[in-house]
């Protein structure tokens, strides 16, 4: 499911990852986003066909995406299924996203199987997608704004840092709750009714 | 008697029978060759008998199958399937080998076989999908017209049990349409 990842979980940010030590929320808990429902279109690039993304709530407080990417060039088309839980913390909108399955199978990206916190805005009949940006987390860890570690890497000529926010619960959801934390995130991809 | 739980366009087609609608045991289109139809590729959009919206998703895979993902749209959207199949045309007639794989993320636990669904194309755009007919196809195992067999009661399955010889014979008529109920849902291409 190469390219539903592609158009949902890398749109959502797995290419650009900051791990975090515990989901979003946990401290407050868990309630789904009735804004969130119905169906989506969006594409995560410009030379991508839109996708379709239909959010259903469950009873357990759980959202799931169904996600459907449309053939492209040589990608052929492909689904899979997103879990996805959501919380208000002050002015900002949170989830969490987990991919569940791929193409009926489960997820071959085992990284994809974990949590990945995301802000989104609802303006109308526009949903904004939002990732933790690793450049602005790793200036909040150093300047001790939030718990975390920051691990230089190299892969070849290619240097880069490995960010990692190690807040637990209560703290990351405190963090998260300020006006100001939005700023932490970049946009990744914008939806449409 | 085996029922389906949720009621949702392909699913919901059936779902809509009082028991699982007439299944045969084998593929309908083997010896005519199945082969992905690209006229369903890509999504669809109808509306379910709750007056819901749903959306379609037809997907070709490697091995030659279909897989339609089924999903409601709206407010108060609840249930989405996954029907895996195969598709071939015989004579005028096209048909889908569907089985119901998955509800809710649950795989679902289907009898043996595989239900023929009939589906057309008409020149406004809309396809539509039909059932066989439950109570035409007992009869017709009943009389030996169709070799078949039919489970006690009367919700019992009914499953056709010729060959893939005689099937693709029996289907290419166009006495074999006639053996479909009334389309249960139409849609219309979106993508």
């Amino acid at each position: 499911m190469r390219a539903l990842l592609a158009a949902v979980l890398l749109a959502f940010g797995l290419s650009a990852c900051v791990a975090v030590k515990e989901p979003v929320g946990t401290s407050v808990g868990y309630a789904n986003d009735p804004a969130l429902e119905g169906t989506w279109r969006g594409k995560s690039g410009e030379d991508k066909p839109e996708g379709y993304y239909h959010v259903l709530p469950n009873d357990d407080a759980t959202m799931t995406v169904i996600g459907f990417a449309p053939k492209n060039g040589d990608d052929k088309a492909s689904w899979g299924t997103l879990s996805l839980t959501t919380v208000t913390l002050g002015p900002n909108r949170y989830m969490n996203v987990r991919e569940t399955s791929e193409d009926g199978g489960p997820p071959k990206d085992k990284a994809a199987s974990d949590s990945i916190p995301l802000l989104y805005r609802i303006d109308g009949d526009r949903l904004s997608i939002f990732t933790l940006d690793e450049k602005k987390v790793a200036a909040a860890i150093r300047a001790g704004r939030i718990q975390g570690t920051i691990t230089p890497n190299k892969m070849g000529a290619m240097q880069f840092d490995t960010v990692a926010i190690t807040a637990d619960g209560q703290h990351l959801d405190a963090f998260l709750k300020r006006a100001d934390a939005a700023e932490l995130f970049a946009p990744v991809m914008q939806m449409h009714r | 008697m085996t029922r389906i739980k949720y009621v949702l366009a392909l699913a919901a087609t059936l779902a809509l029978a009082a028991c699982y609608p007439p299944l045969t045991s084998h593929l309908v289109g083997t010896t005519a060759g199945l082969k992905p139809d690209p006229v369903l590729t890509g999504t669809w959009k109808g509306t379910n008998s709750d007056g819901k919206p749903f959306y379609m998703h037809f997907l070709q895979q490697s091995d030659g199958t279909v897989s339609t993902v089924i999903v409601e749209s709206g407010p108060k959207a609840e249930d989405w399937n996954v029907v895996t199949g195969t598709t071939a045309t015989l004579g005028a007639n096209h048909y889908m080998n569907a089985r119901l794989l998955w509800t809710n993320g649950k795989p679902e636990n289907a009898p043996a076989g595989t239900v023929p669904v009939l589906y057309k194309l008409d020149a406004k755009g809309a396809l539509s999908f039909s059932l066989m007919d439950e109570n035409a196809v007992k009869a017709a195992i009943a009389a030996g017209k169709i070799k078949g067999t039919v489970e006690k009661g009367q919700l019992g399955d009914a499953t056709i049990t010729a060959d893939v010889k005689w099937l693709d014979a029996y289907f290419s008529t166009p006495g074999a349409a006639k053996m479909f109920a009334a389309p249960m849902f139409t849609v219309h291409k979106v993508d």
